[in-house]
This record gives C-alpha cells, structure tokens and sequence, in this order.
C-alpha cells in the first residue's frame, strides 16, 4: 500500500480538520486509518475519488465529531487532578484581577495562589505521564522545562511578594528555558516515542483552552484602561502571562511538525531556537535596555510569523494572507520600536497604535482561527501589542 | 446480523485478546482482523474502535508507539503487563459468559417419558 499523494493526505486530513476533529494525536490516527481503507479499495481497482467518495458515504452525519467528543471525554475524565488544579488556578487568578481592581487587600496572595495552582496542575499532569508511559524517551527534558517554567512562575511571586532574587530566578529560568527547548528541537525528531511531544499534544486542547480564556479576560480587562486613558497594572500582569504561555505554547507546537519529519532539518530547527531565544529574552527588562528589547521585538515578528507559515499554513491564499500579516505586525513593531529608542517622533505612534489596527489584528485571529499555528501566533500579536499600547493615545 | 449492539460490551475484551495474540498492532490492522476472523460478520467503525483504544491507554492497559509509514503517523498499541493480565482475565470470563448464553439460548430439551414407554 502506501500510493496516497501528499496532496491526496492533505485532502484528508483538511477533510478531517472541518468535520471537527481537531484533536492531533486523534487526527493523526484517522487519517493514517482512512487512508488504509482508501489504498485498500485503489488496490481493488478504484479511482481515489471514488474510494474517497466510498468512505465518506459510509460516515454517518457528524459521526467524526462524535469520535472526538467520546475521546476527549474518555482523556478528561482521567486527568481530573491537574484538571482541578488549572480551574482552581483560573479561580484565583481572577479573583486576584477583581480584587486588585476594587483595591481589596490580599490580591497579592490570591495571585500567587493561582501561580501554585498553575504549578502543581503541570507537576501533577507531567507526573501522571511519566509514570504511565514508562516506556516513552527523553523523560529528561519534560522535567528540563518543567523546572524552568515553575522558575519563571516563582520569579513573578518574588516580584510580588517584594523578596529579593526575582531578576536572578528569572534569567535563570529564561537560560534554562532557551536551553531546553533548544534542546527539544534537536532531540525530538522523527518518529521515536518521546514523553513530552505526547504529553503535549494530549494537554493542547486544554493548554488552548487555558491560553484563549486567559487572553479574552485580559483583553477584556484591557479595554477601559485604553479607551478611558489610565493605566492598568493588573492587566499587563496578566498580559505578561498570556504571552509568556502562549509563546512557550507556539514553540511546543513545534514538536508536533517536527514529529513527522523524518529528515532532521538543521536550519529550520535553528530558527525555532533563534525564534524562542528573542521570544524570552524581553523577559529579562532589567536587564535590556529599550533599544534591546526593541530590536528583539521587532526580529521576532517575521521569524516567529515564518515558522507559523512553515509548520501550519498550507493554502496558497491562506500562506498570502499570513504573509501579508505578518508584514503588517512587523511594521506596527518597527515603528512603535523607533519611537521608543527615540528615532521617531513618538506622534509616529499614532499610525500604528489605533482602533482601526486593533480591529485589522483581530480579524486576522479570527480569519486563522482553525489554523493551530497561526492563530496562536495572531494571540501572541495582539497580546503584545495591547502590552505597549501608550494608554494615553486612546483607542479612537 | 447487527452486531453493534453486541458488540458494545465485548469490544474491550476483543482488543485486548486481539493485542494479546499479536504483540502489537495499529488501528486499521485491529478493524481488518476483527473483520478477518468473523467471517466480516463484524465491522468494526471509527467510533467503535478508537474511544475504546483511547479509554485502554488512558488506563494503563495499552501504551502506544508512533511510526511515520507513508508519510503519515502510525500509532501502534501493545500491552502493558497490567493489560496481558487483564486480557487473560477478561478473555475466560467471556468466554464463560458465552457458555452460559449458549446454555440458555438452545432450545429447552422436552421432557418427556417415552424412554418410559409412555
């Protein structure tokens, strides 16, 4: 067997995307089961159109949906632990946003309390999978990146609690974080049983779900200190948070793409790594001054906006359209990156930072919303862009 | 004959009986056997088949390994010990299950006295 184009794979699996099975590991299956059964009728003297036509007939309406909706709830229901704790963390996050918004003593401690929720539901999910798939490789890495990212969490409760030590956790973090990710683009090729692209792809509805939530409340948040001109400490907080998670999030999605490629490609692999290392290092702002930081900034746009088109974009008009967002996000970078080291005037800002630009992001979103790697990226855009929004511009 | 709705209770058992005989095997592969062996009296569907291998490996039964065949991820699923013993179990009180069913289906015997002369 084994005569299907990857064009005739692409049809499928794109077939699969809008029947609403959106799950990887789950997509990943049918389409390899799919297409066993079309080969098997090509190899009994059917057209591929006609054995595809064959297939799809035989599936009752939204029966591929249904599948999906069995699996997942079957995946849920186990994971219940660090389940509890992601909702539990949500819990407090916002009730940290509400209370420091209403000028409530205690914020402080409730936001911190969501960060050990957060932590214990990654330490708790991370421990399940590597107990259950003792067999799987690379358990190394998955607590390389746990330990970083528990550190990065632990930076912003020394911020918060005022203890010193927070900028030295942080790089820490963000050295050990570049340095293990860097690492997973090398490592986890192929189609070798690695632990943490596994565990991965079974959290990334959940991880979404979590990263998109968190992004609608804080843009909501958002909103009033934009229009009314003031601003808001607690948004950024939280803003800060949604990129960081997101960010790491888009680079994990990566694993995915290279999980099927069977040639290790050197390039593209040091473009992740380039991309993720000028993603963290901001993270650092004692450390880098404005230029730096804006120099970053504006290199992470086209390279990050490459690698999404690379890894996700497959049409043709859907590649242009990308491209030409990813154009628009890196001048919109470049000018508010000009301003700020005092290159521009920064009346130039007025151009780019606007309701009319926030709208056009936006719909970009939503134009990719079914497009795993973009859309994550456009939530990176729009996250960023509302975190050096100047407040005092307005949005109109 | 409609066999999904016998087929329901005992997928889990054939799966596992299935993985048991052939050390592993992927999702297509498990369907094309059960087709094989049941004479295609059985058709295993989509639906059928992969909530129930999700719900195995979810609970340690079966682990799983991907391969890229074709340009495309092949998972392959095997038993975990806990999964060989539990196939072993499940297997006898099926097949006890199916001997009781029997007993019960086949037609009463008729009592009667002719041995007697009546």
């Amino acid at each position: 067997m084994g005569v299907l184009s990857k064009e005739q794979l692409q049809a499928i699996r794109e077939y699969l995307d809008r029947q609403g099975m959106t799950y990887k590991p789950l997509q990943d299956e049918m389409l390899d089961h799919v297409s066993c059964d079309i080969e098997k009728l090509i190899a009994s003297g059917q057209s591929f159109d006609a054995a595809w036509l064959a297939i799809t007939k035989e599936l009752p309406p939204k029966q591929i949906q249904t599948i999906q909706l069995e699996t997942m709830e079957t995946i849920n229901k186990r994971e219940s632990l660090s389940k509890w704790f992601a909702y539990l963390s949500f819990f407090l996050l916002f009730a940290g946003s509400v209370f420091k918004l209403m000028k409530f003593p205690g914020a402080g401690q409730l936001l911190i309390g969501s960060f050990v929720a957060i932590a214990l539901a990654l330490i708790s999910g991370s421990t399940f999978g590597m107990i259950a798939n003792k067999e799987k490789r690379g358990g190394w890495l998955l607590v390389a990146i746990l330990v970083g990212v528990l550190l990065f969490l632990a930076s912003f409760t020394f911020q918060i609690l005022h203890l010193p030590g927070a900028i030295e956790l942080r790089t820490i973090a963000v050295v050990s974080l570049c340095a293990s990710y860097t690492a997973s683009f090398f490592y986890l090729r192929g189609s070798k049983n690695y632990v943490l692209p596994w565990l991965h792809e079974r959290y990334t509805p959940a991880i979404e779900r979590f990263i998109f939530i968190l992004f609608a409340a804080v843009f909501l948040m958002r909103m009033p200190s934009l229009i009314l001109g003031y601003e808001d400490f607690v948004s950024r907080i939280l803003m800060v948070i949604t990129i960081a998670s997101a960010g790491l999030h888009f680079h994990a999605l990566s694993w995915q793409y290279l999980k099927s490629e069977e040639k290790p490609n050197v390039i593209f692999s040091l473009g992740l790594s380039f991309s993720l290392v000028i993603f963290m290092l901001p993270a650092l702002v004692d450390f880098l001054d404005v230029n730096a930081r804006g120099v970053l900034t504006v290199l992470f746009w086209p390279v990050a906006g490459f690698m999404a088109i690379r890894m996700g974009v497959k049409d043709s008009k859907q590649k242009a359209v990308a491209a030409g967002a990813t154009i628009c996000i890196s001048i919109v970078s470049l000018v508010w990156a000009l301003g700020a080291s005092g290159s521009l005037p920064v009346a130039a800002n007025k151009w780019v930072f606007n309701g009319l630009v926030l709208v056009a992001l936006l719909s970009f979103l939503i134009f990719f919303r079914q497009n795993r790697f973009f859309r994550i990226y456009m939530l990176i855009v729009i996250s960023h862009y509302l975190f050096v929004y100047p407040w005092e511009l307005g949005v109109w | 004959m409609s066999s999904s709705e016998f087929i329901k209770g005992t997928l889990k058992t054939i799966i596992l009986k299935l993985l048991a005989e052939n050390k592993q095997m992927y999702g297509y592969e498990i369907s094309q056997k059960v087709e094989e062996l049941s004479g295609s009296e059985i058709k295993l569907t989509y639906g059928a088949l992969y909530p129930v291998l999700y719900k195995l490996e979810s609970e340690g039964l079966l682990v799983a390994e991907t391969e890229v065949v074709d340009g495309r991820a092949r998972k392959y699923y095997s038993l975990t010990p806990q999964g060989v013993e539990l196939a072993r179990v499940k297997v006898s009180e099926l097949q006890k299950f199916t001997e009781t069913l029997k007993n019960i289906l086949l037609p009463a015997p008729k009592i009667s006295l002719e041995i007697w002369g009546s």
